[in-house]
């Protein structure tokens, strides 16, 4: 009876411990499949983060590398494990390599490839994770006046108020139906302001009027645009300086309520043309004018695809640009003279003895204005600064 | 006599044990190879997603984003993109991807077939267990392209809705699971922003 017992406790024993041996084996790998995955997804995102870090390096290179003829290529190792270890995975170095450039003088632009090296270690798990981005970025001199301030027309706030971005609080307001910002259309996202439907009569306009904001002997206005094709021959009024009714410097024949028809500094559309006014004090106009073209194009996001208008005053001489280059030039008689005193600012329209007229419609963004005169110099480096920014040309992570 | 009887009745009452246990231990082996299964599949179906979601993100690389899909209909993509994923590289030449399932399930399930210029691409020609591949359009919007064959220069992203089937090995009914996912087009998403490079 005992032998028998044993022999069936020692079969039994046999089969339980071959089971129990076979789900052990099998167990043991459900933890393996996922710490596995735990690692991967942690080296995915920490990848993701040093893609951002290769961008914000890019910039620093940006500088670094500015140099024209500079073609070496950067290694930044991260031997620092606390900054840049996320939970179990950490970036181990982000290398720039040269790729190459395009251009001559003062448009060059250079193209590095980015790549970043990721590892992690998990319960004896362990992943490299390999992400690449390619990017270029214009090699010419950056503009930086911080005199040239803008309205930079890319908030929220927008649809209501203008924040001057100078910090001098001196904020237009928005008369009208609330200004187009559609996704994906010409003015996409936020990044501009799209003034006027065709075949709505609430056209919308800002201004400001609250102080004087002094400009009668030297200023800078520039906006960058989109005129739209159904514009056509209508004119429309891009920036508006209205004179001050008041004018003391004014010796002119304007006299009263004509006060409109001789803004202080003007950038409007007309017939294909794009116009730049300025009045004097003694009451000559200076006016010139130059071709712009019209589109209705989408994809219209990077501003290579825009036009940058610019007008100078400087003491009775007026010179207009357009995307950065000079496109004219016109003295007063008498210069060196101011202009006719300014009071406020109105955007997409001007003001006239009953309300408002020639409404814009169109697209606008930064809108800079300054008391001081750039030259042609700030003005060029200004155009390229914007419409030459840092591309990235495609990634792999 | 007695004898004989309490061998019989531990005999009768050993077998009955050991059968219990050894179902017991049976039932717990099946259970945890079915888990076992589980997360083999969902291990499958997780790098399955991450190989296409990484394959598809590179659409449109160096290619006008309305000219990166070349064919899209609910069982295949073909499209555009100037990156090589043979070495890994941007090609100097423009190749076609092309995603699908296989014509005839292979004894290990059908499988996805990741082609660069016709030729299936290894590393990415393993998808197996796959029983169903569908794709659905959508455009910049996030809104859904009807006839996406007709509209593909709208598409920016893709839908797959994915089925995996395996027998457990121990367990003849099949388990399928199903899966479905969006892959966007993020390199032609982002050549929006470079439309200076494509004119037109």
């Amino acid at each position: 009876m005992g032998r028998t017992m044993l022999m069936v406790v020692f079969l039994m024993g046999i089969i339980y411990a071959g089971l129990i041996s076979g789900i052990q084996e099998r167990l043991l790998y459900i933890p393996e499949i996922i710490s596995r995955n735990i690692i991967r997804k942690q080296a995915e995102n920490v990848s993701d983060y040093a893609l951002r870090l290769a961008i914000q390096n890019g910039d620093y290179l940006r500088t670094l590398f500015l140099a024209q003829d500079d073609t070496t290529s950067h290694v930044f190792i991260y031997k620092d494990g606390n900054e840049f270890l996320i939970q179990d995975s950490k970036i181990d170095s982000i290398k720039f390599v040269f790729q190459g450039r395009t251009g001559a003088g003062d448009h060059i632009i250079k193209r590095y490839l980015a790549t970043s090296y990721v590892s992690g270690e998990l319960l004896g798990q362990s992943v490299n994770y390999e992400a690449k981005l390619a990017y270029e970025f214009s090699a010419n001199k950056e503009f930086n006046n911080i005199y040239h301030n803008h309205y930079t027309m890319d908030e929220k706030c927008w649809k209501n108020l203008l924040i001057d971005e100078s910090g001098n609080l001196n904020n237009a307001v928005l008369v009208g139906k609330n200004l187009n910002s559609k996704k994906n259309g010409p003015a996409v996202g936020d990044a501009c302001a799209a003034f006027g439907q065709k075949g709505h009569d609430d056209y919308a306009y800002m201004y400001y009027d609250e102080t004087q904001v002094r400009v009668a002997e030297t200023f800078t206005l520039s906006s960058w645009i989109k005129i739209p094709s159904e514009l056509e021959n209508s004119r429309g009024t891009i920036a508006w300086l209205p004179a001050w009714n008041q004018a003391g410097n004014y010796t002119g024949p304007y006299k009263g309520n004509a006060y409109h028809i001789r803004p202080t500094g003007a950038i409007y559309y007309e017939n294909n043309k794009i116009y730049f006014e300025a009045n004097t004090s003694d009451g000559q106009t200076l006016l010139l004018s130059t071709p712009i073209s019209i589109t209705q194009r989408l994809h219209q996001l990077h501003k290579a695809n825009w036009d940058l208008v610019a007008m100078t005053y400087n003491r009775g001489t007026m010179k207009a640009y357009k995307n950065g280059e000079l496109v004219g030039t016109v003295v007063a008689d008498n210069a060196p003279i101011e202009a006719v005193e300014n009071w406020g600012m109105y955007l997409g329209s001007e003001p006239n003895n009953t309300g408002r007229k020639n409404q814009f419609e169109g697209w606008m963004d930064d809108l800079g204005f300054s008391p001081y005169v750039l030259d042609s110099e700030q003005l060029g480096i200004y155009y390229t600064t914007i419409a030459t920014p840092p591309k990235i040309l495609y990634f792999r992570d | 006599m007695s004898i004989i009887i309490d061998l019989i009745g531990a005999a009768i009452i050993s077998s009955m044990l050991i059968l219990m246990m050894i179902t017991f231990q049976f039932s717990l082996y099946a259970a945890q190879d079915r888990m076992l299964y589980t997360m083999s599949m969902t291990d499958h179906m997780e790098m399955t997603a991450t190989f296409l979601n990484n394959t598809i993100a590179l659409a449109g690389v160096g290619v006008d984003p309305d000219d990166t899909v070349l064919h899209a209909s609910a069982d295949s993509l073909v499209f555009k993109t100037y990156w090589d994923f043979e070495t890994e590289t941007y090609d100097s030449t423009v190749n076609t991807i092309s995603i699908k399932l296989d014509n005839a399930p292979t004894p290990y399930g059908t499988q996805i077939l990741v082609a660069q210029n016709n030729v299936t691409l290894d590393y990415l020609g393993n998808i197996f267990w796959v029983k169903e591949l569908k794709f659905r359009y959508y455009d910049l919007d996030d809104n859904l392209v009807n006839h996406p064959g007709y509209h593909k220069d709208d598409i920016r992203s893709a839908e797959l809705r994915m089925a995996f089937f395996k027998a457990p090995e121990r367990n003849k009914t099949p388990v399928e699971t199903k899966l479905q996912f969006k892959c966007y087009f993020m390199n032609a998403y982002m050549q929006e922003g470079n439309p200076s490079l494509y004119e037109g």
